[in-house]
Parts: structure tokens; C-alpha cells; sequence
């Protein structure tokens, strides 16, 4: 019982300090040996944790709250603590006919939204925009051929000298299933989006927003738009890209 | 240094301490840096107006993961999560020009697909350097199932990351 007891101990928290557990390493070899397989895993696992680091503008923010805020729990306002509502015929009537315009100017808004999305640029800012979280936080150092496995499916392929590559996923440009991949650039990361042509886009070759810049590439049946930081400098980054990738494999 | 600087400074320590642990922590539980952020920064405001409460600067760990656990099941709370639009087809990785890269992905992938019920004992494990007591009392589960989840959790990820290593084999084969 104790025998099993040390040996899920070794499986599970192997650097435990039991005395019972440690005088049972140090005469049973086997046991050792599992506890140096299970510090190897903690040792592996440790490190693929140690990522991502917080930033510096997340730090400072989180130094500044004892400035900005009082050590007091802000004092919320119970619901009871509302007026009462009141039984009011018209007020029902209002909120009914408000409730309408508010739909009618949100399928407006909506509309006018979807149509925007047929905008090759306002896809890849937004897409850069979003995957600023997650999409090559961590450098998951893609190889060559699982990309190149995604890429087949476009008639495309990257040459073996393809280097920086952290992140690559699918995403969607309005509905058509594109390729999304990001670089460590010398100013941050650089998104690249690579969207089989097939739909009604409308194609800028240079766009950008508060945050950042882009350049658009048009290939014969693809699309391929650039997106970095402000001051990246894009351009040699798409010589070298376009000289990476071969098209028609 | 009146009461509200030795407040101050106390906190900052805190932040300057501990916020590595916790970020990273909150970000293997979320899976998203700027939900990871959002709720680092729930966390150290509300640690900051409870700072009084804080007494042994021993138990500040514990103390902060608490509140970032309950900041995080108050996310559920207040709204359904917002779906990712990139999709999360799984990387098919035919070769690898470098295997301990390969290694680290499928190890990713592995822990990813643990049950949160186990991988938040091992996240309390790796990352913040608890031990089975101290997880115990934080998951409010007694040392037994901690230790149990510990080993299934570890021993699902050697599994995991065999099974894969077997198939890519036949693969080549």
C-alpha cells in the first residue's frame, strides 16, 4: 500500500518532502528513476508556462491603480436602492416603440457593416486587431511543412528559406477561408494574410489605422495583405515574402 | 511614512512580486492574453482596496489567486464568452524540421486538452509552486484528490504526447 502510495507521490509531486517519501527514493532505485521522469515532465511543462510575460504597459498600469483608486471597496448601487419602478401605460408604449427604432438602426448598422467587410483592408486590420491576444504570443515556431500543408490547398508553397515565422491558423475573409500567419518584425509582430481570390473584394495596396499600417499583393488567384506596428517597415518585409512564396504548385 | 504610503508601497510589492505568476496563470486558464489582462487588472484593483485584510505577507499568493479564481468564474457570470472568428482547426504537422519545437507544440496541445479540473492543479503546481496542501486548500478539495488529479493530469499528458509520437511513427513508416 505505502509502496503504491510513494510511487503515485513520484507520479504526482516529485519533488514532495515527506521523510517517508525521501528515505523511500534512496533505497528503492525504480522509484528514483520515476521521480526523475515526472521532474523531467514538471521541468518541460515549466518551461512552456514561462510564456507569455506580462507587459510593461500592463505593469505600470497595475502599479498606478494604488494611485488612482482608494483602498476602499467602491460602493455599489443596489438594485433596491433604485427608485421604484411605476405602473405607467404611456411608459410601456414608449419603450415598444423605442425597442423598434432601436432594431431598425442595428439591422442599419449591421448592414452597413457586412458591407464594409467586402474590404480586403478593413478584414486584415481587423483580423491584426483581434489576434493581437493570442495569434503569436508565444512562438510556436511552425515548420515549413505544416504550412506548406495549409498552403497546398491556395496552389501556393514557401520556399525552405522562410525564417520568423511564430503563428499560423485559418481564419475567415468574409466567408472565404484564408490563411493567417505572423512574423516577429524588428517593431513587433507582422501579420500576413493570404485570401484566395473568389469574392467581390475591393483591394487597397496601402492602408492603415491608429495602430497600424498595410500593404496589399495581388497574384493571380490570391490576395496578399501585410500588416505591421506604424513604424514597421513593411516593404523590404514583402520583398522578401514574395520572393519566399511560389504559387501554382 | 504615514499609514496610506506603507499601504502603497505594500501593494506595489505585490504587483512587482507576483504579477508574472498571475498573469501567466490567468492567461493557461483563459487562454486569451487580453482576457488575461482584464482580469489581472480586476484582480490587483480588488486586492488593493482589500489590502488592509492582507496581514501575513506569507499567504499573499494564495491570497491573490483566490481573487483572480473568483474574478475569472465572475466572467462566466456576467456574460457568455466572446467566440474567437479565426478557427481552431488543428495544425497538421506533417515533418518537423526541429523536434523539440515539434515536442513543445504537442505538449501545448496536450494541456490544452486537458479537463480544467485537472489542469488547474497542475497550473498551481508549475507555475505558482504550490504544493499539495496548499493546492488542497485553495480548490477546496482535500490533498488525496489533488494528488490524484496531479497524476491523471500528468499521466494523460505522457499519454497524449506518446499517442502522438506513435502515429507521427506509423506515419513515416
Amino acid at each position: 500500500m505505502t509502496h503504491n502510495k510513494h510511487y503515485r507521490i513520484a507520479a504526482a509531486d516529485p519533488n514532495c518532502q515527506d521523510k517517508d517519501f525521501l528515505a523511500a527514493i534512496a533505497s528503492d532505485p525504480l522509484l528514483a528513476a520515476q521521480v526523475e521522469q515526472t521532474q523531467q515532465l514538471d521541468n518541460e511543462l515549466s518551461f512552456l508556462f514561462d510564456s507569455p510575460q506580462p507587459t510593461q504597459l500592463l505593469t505600470n498600469s497595475l502599479l498606478d491603480i494604488c494611485n488612482t483608486e482608494s483602498a476602499e471597496p467602491a460602493k455599489s448601487k443596489m438594485t433596491s436602492e433604485l427608485p421604484a419602478k411605476k405602473n405607467n401605460r404611456f411608459g410601456r408604449i414608449f419603450a415598444i416603440a423605442a425597442s423598434f427604432a432601436i432594431a431598425a438602426v442595428s439591422f442599419t448598422v449591421l448592414q452597413s457593416q457586412q458591407l464594409s467587410h467586402s474590404d480586403l483592408s478593413t478584414h486584415a486590420l481587423a483580423h491584426s486587431e483581434h489576434g493581437a491576444s493570442f495569434a503569436g504570443v508565444i512562438n510556436e515556431r511552425p515548420s515549413i511543412n505544416s504550412v506548406n500543408y495549409r498552403l497546398a490547398s491556395f496552389g501556393a508553397k514557401f520556399s525552405d528559406d522562410l525564417t520568423n515565422l511564430s503563428w499560423f491558423n485559418g481564419c475567415s475573409f468574409d466567408g472565404i477561408s484564408s490563411l493567417h500567419l505572423v512574423f516577429a518584425g524588428k517593431q513587433g509582430p507582422i501579420n500576413v494574410f493570404i485570401v484566395p481570390k473568389g469574392s467581390n473584394f475591393e483591394f487597397q495596396s496601402q492602408y492603415s489605422n491608429a495602430t497600424y499600417q498595410g500593404i496589399g499583393h495581388e497574384y493571380k488567384d490570391a490576395y496578399m495583405m501585410i500588416v505591421g506596428l506604424k513604424n514597421e517597415k513593411l516593404a523590404p518585409f514583402q520583398q522578401k515574402i514574395d520572393h519566399a512564396i511560389h504559387w501554382n504548385i | 511614512m504615514n499609514k496610506e504610503q506603507v499601504l502603497k508601497q505594500k501593494y506595489q510589492s505585490l504587483v512587482t512580486t507576483y504579477q508574472g505568476d498571475l498573469f501567466r496563470y490567468a492567461y493557461w486558464l483563459t487562454g486569451d492574453r487580453q482576457v488575461a489582462e482584464d482580469i489581472l487588472q480586476e484582480t490587483f484593483l480588488r486586492a488593493w482596496r482589500a489590502i488592509d485584510q492582507l496581514n501575513e505577507i506569507k499567504a499573499a499568493k494564495s491570497w491573490l489567486i483566490t481573487i483572480l479564481r473568483r474574478e475569472n468564474a465572475r466572467r462566466f457570470e456576467r456574460k457568455q464568452l466572446q467566440l474567437v472568428d479565426i478557427d481552431t482547426e488543428e495544425l497538421v504537422d506533417h515533418d518537423s524540421d526541429n523536434e523539440s519545437n515539434q515536442q513543445q507544440r504537442q505538449l501545448r496541445r496536450a494541456i490544452m486538452m486537458l479537463a480544467s479540473e485537472y489542469r488547474e492543479p497542475l497550473m498551481l503546481q508549475i507555475i505558482a509552486g504550490f504544493s499539495g496542501e496548499e493546492i488542497a486548500e485553495l480548490l477546496d478539495l482535500n490533498k488525496n484528490t489533488v494528488m490524484t488529479r496531479l497524476f491523471r493530469a500528468k499521466n494523460q499528458l505522457k499519454l497524449m504526447m506518446n499517442s502522438d509520437s506513435q502515429e507521427k511513427l506509423n506515419d513515416a513508416q
